[in-house]
């Protein structure tokens, strides 16, 4: 696992194709990890009131019920969002990843969130060569609703060295 | 939050008990008949209604347009719609109030007063509403902030503000003065209110084209309906080189210089010179991009081999306009060294696509087109564009910089501070590193914000690069695909640096919303 100085030193670099950003500052990449900001963008699911149920070997149908089920929401930069007990909202990070050969990443909750009842899981390992902005599966399990910011530290990603690699 | 000043004002009408008009209202201090009283009381309550429908109206915009990026735009002229709708509320008020009390022709002219008003009130939020109920698309969001920003440069006002709209012509518009038909409102609702509609700050209107929402690219094309607001600001103040008087000379030139007195020709050339002064403008303040979307933009429809084809009033032959900006185009791209010159023979290679004059041109055209080029030569446009510039230095110096992190797959949002290269030319180090930091971009320890028309303009040319450089895509589906990355990677990296620009204006404010710094 890379530190904060091997991090900051290979973002540095501008033969690695490495890159997190943008980073609003140095302290962003603390410990062994880097800080990643909540996104603008979300989609959020609705409450239904009638039966539903996503069946994996109905893939089609599930695929077009996502739809009916899901939200997309922009939020500006400053303003919030209420994630309340029991909700699950996908989100991605402000920051744009791009992972090299030779890295890959996992992203994490915080646990200063995770004690206040916000989960960060499922999808976490991110593969070398990577390039987008970093999912993340926020639900709330906790018993009092969660205000998110946009622009928060919310999640935190840990980068590996690939040992053999293409 | 427009404040609901309806409720607290609105004067509910007197009923009975089963909903019908009750004859103490009716009756109270009255002069005229019960039967002119009963209409009087009607149309107050149909009044009423309408306000109050207005009012609800105003407010339901107002939360649709709580996530806008052009919200403080869309906020500005619902307020000045509510203050308008409460004006009538007050106009009408006294007037029916008057009437019950008038007889005869007085009472006919205050009634007369009240339709008025209710039509001024329509048309006002005819025109403006249906501005709103047609938002941006999520894709054009990232550029509106950048827009606003060169809007308020250019005019010099703080207050400037923008409102987008997306629309089902494949046209770029602007109306630039979006309070046109609020100020002829009040000018019958409520006269005292004139002096303070005068001051408000200029606010437009963008139309753009819905279908095209994704192509950011294309949206460089915006630039030029940004300078039309900031020309009509300068018209406005009375500037020596764009106003009234200016014009007026203008035109008296044209018609000494023609055979006859001829208006038409005289008004045409004086919309042709507005066109073109936006052209040479929006040059100026965004970079090639312009030219680049400019002729992408007029090429499918507008370009035509047609000998003989219609001239247009409103704007300039479309293959002049772009022959007359190559030059402006051109002295952007200095040396040619590494990167740079990579961009410099893409940029000639995009020459080739500029269509040559369709058809030998007139005697008139020939001879419009010198007229316009003297009239324009006189007028400073450097000052013109002001702060709104973008430096051509900083074109060079970002250019290399974009076009490396696009190469490799990297949003290019910031200039990472002591970005080591190893193995890189000499030539392109000192610009592609941090070197001097640019006063007017914000920075933090990290890195230095990039201007988001370094991103067009480097993804611009990265595009063309990859598309015009020989072998090129290999068809048209990959050559489309390609476009669609190119847009949405540009667009990705300009909304990201907007992200870290308004992040470190809300510094403070975010350290806040990170403040857990142990036990992660």
């Amino acid at each position: 696992m890379l530190g904060a100085q091997a991090i900051s030193e290979r973002l540095r670099r501008q033969d690695l194709d490495f890159a997190i950003t943008p980073i609003l500052s140095p302290d962003q990449i603390k410990g062994s990890s880097v800080d990643l900001r909540l996104g603008p963008d979300l989609i959020v699911t609705k409450r239904e009131t009638g039966a539903l149920a996503f069946d994996p070997a109905r893939s089609e149908e599930m695929r077009e019920r996502l739809g009916d089920y899901q939200t997309y929401v922009r939020r500006p930069l400053g303003s919030s969002f209420y994630l309340h007990p029991g909700d699950f909202a996908i989100a991605r990070s402000l920051e744009y990843v791009t992972l090299p050969a030779s890295l890959s990443g996992q992203a994490t909750g915080r646990s200063s969130w995770g004690r206040l009842g916000l989960v960060i899981a499922t999808a976490t390992l991110i593969q070398p060569k990577f390039r987008g902005t970093i999912t993340l599966e926020l639900a709330n399990i906790g018993t009092v609703p969660l205000v998110l910011h946009v622009g928060v530290r919310i999640a935190q990603l840990t980068l590996d060295e690939v040992v053999e690699y293409d | 939050m427009v404040k609901d000043i309806f409720h607290s004002r609105h004067r509910v009408v007197d009923k009975g008990k089963d909903g019908y008009l009750s004859r103490p209202a009716l009756t109270q201090g009255a002069k005229v008949s019960t039967q002119s009283q009963l209409e009087i009381e009607w149309l107050r309550l149909l009044v009423e209604r309408r306000l109050q429908g207005s009012a609800q109206r105003i407010s339901e915009l107002q939360q649709r347009a709580e996530d806008r990026d052009d919200q403080a735009g869309v906020n500005l002229l619902l307020r000045m719609l509510a203050l308008m709708v409460s004006q009538t509320q007050n106009l009408t008020e006294r007037k029916l109030r008057g009437a019950v009390k008038a007889d005869g022709r007085k009472r006919r002219r205050e009634l007369d007063t009240v339709r008025s008003a209710l039509i001024q009130l329509e048309i006002a939020l005819n025109g403006t509403c249906t501005t709103l109920v047609a938002p941006p698309e999520r894709d054009v969001t990232a550029l509106i902030q950048p827009f606003v920003r060169l809007a308020k440069s250019l005019t010099g006002h703080e207050g400037t503000e923008l409102i987008f709209e997306s629309g089902e012509h494949f046209e770029y518009e602007v109306w630039a003065d979006a309070f046109e038909e609020i100020r002829d409102g009040v000018e019958t609702v409520a006269p005292s209110l004139e002096f303070g509609v005068d001051e408000l700050p200029p606010f437009a209107l963008v139309t753009y084209p819905g279908r095209a929402d994704s192509e950011t690219l294309l949206h460089a094309v915006i630039a030029h309906e940004v300078v039309h607001v900031g020309l009509v600001r300068k018209r406005e103040e009375g500037d020596a080189q764009v106003g009234e008087a200016f014009i007026s000379r203008f035109r008296h030139y044209v018609k000494s210089e023609a055979a006859a007195d001829d208006e038409t020709r005289a008004s045409r050339l004086e919309s042709w010179l507005n066109e073109c002064l936006a052209d040479s403008l929006a040059l100026r303040i965004v970079g090639p991009a312009y030219f680049f979307a400019l002729l992408e933009y007029l090429l499918p429809t507008h370009i035509s081999d047609a000998a003989g084809s219609r001239v247009d009033e409103s704007h300039p032959p479309p293959a002049w306009r772009v022959d007359r900006l190559c030059p402006d185009a051109e002295s952007f791209f200095g040396d040619r060294k590494g990167r740079r010159g990579e961009a410099a023979e893409t940029f000639e290679r995009f020459l080739q696509l500029v269509p040559t004059p369709p058809r030998s041109p007139t005697e008139t055209e020939i001879e419009d087109q010198r007229l316009l080029e003297e009239m324009i030569g006189t007028i400073d446009l450097d000052r013109l564009a002001g702060k709104a510039t973008y430096p051509i230095d900083r074109f060079r110096r970002d250019l290399p910089l974009v076009w490396d992190k696009l190469e490799q797959g990297i949003a290019p949002v910031e200039r990472v501070k002591g970005r080591r290269v190893p193995g890189r030319p000499a030539e392109d180090k000192a610009p592609a590193l941090a070197g001097d930091p640019d006063p007017d971009l914000p920075e933090t320890d990290w890195s230095q914000t990039l201007d988001w028309r370094s991103i067009l303009n480097g993804g611009y040319l990265h595009y063309l690069h990859k598309v015009l450089t020989p072998p090129g895509p290999a068809g048209a589906v990959i050559a489309s695909e390609f476009r669609e990355k190119a847009n949405s990677l540009v667009r990705g990296s300009i909304e990201l640096s907007e992200l870290h620009r308004r992040m470190i204006e809300l510094r403070e404010e975010f350290q806040v919303l990170g403040p857990v710094e142990k036990g992660r």
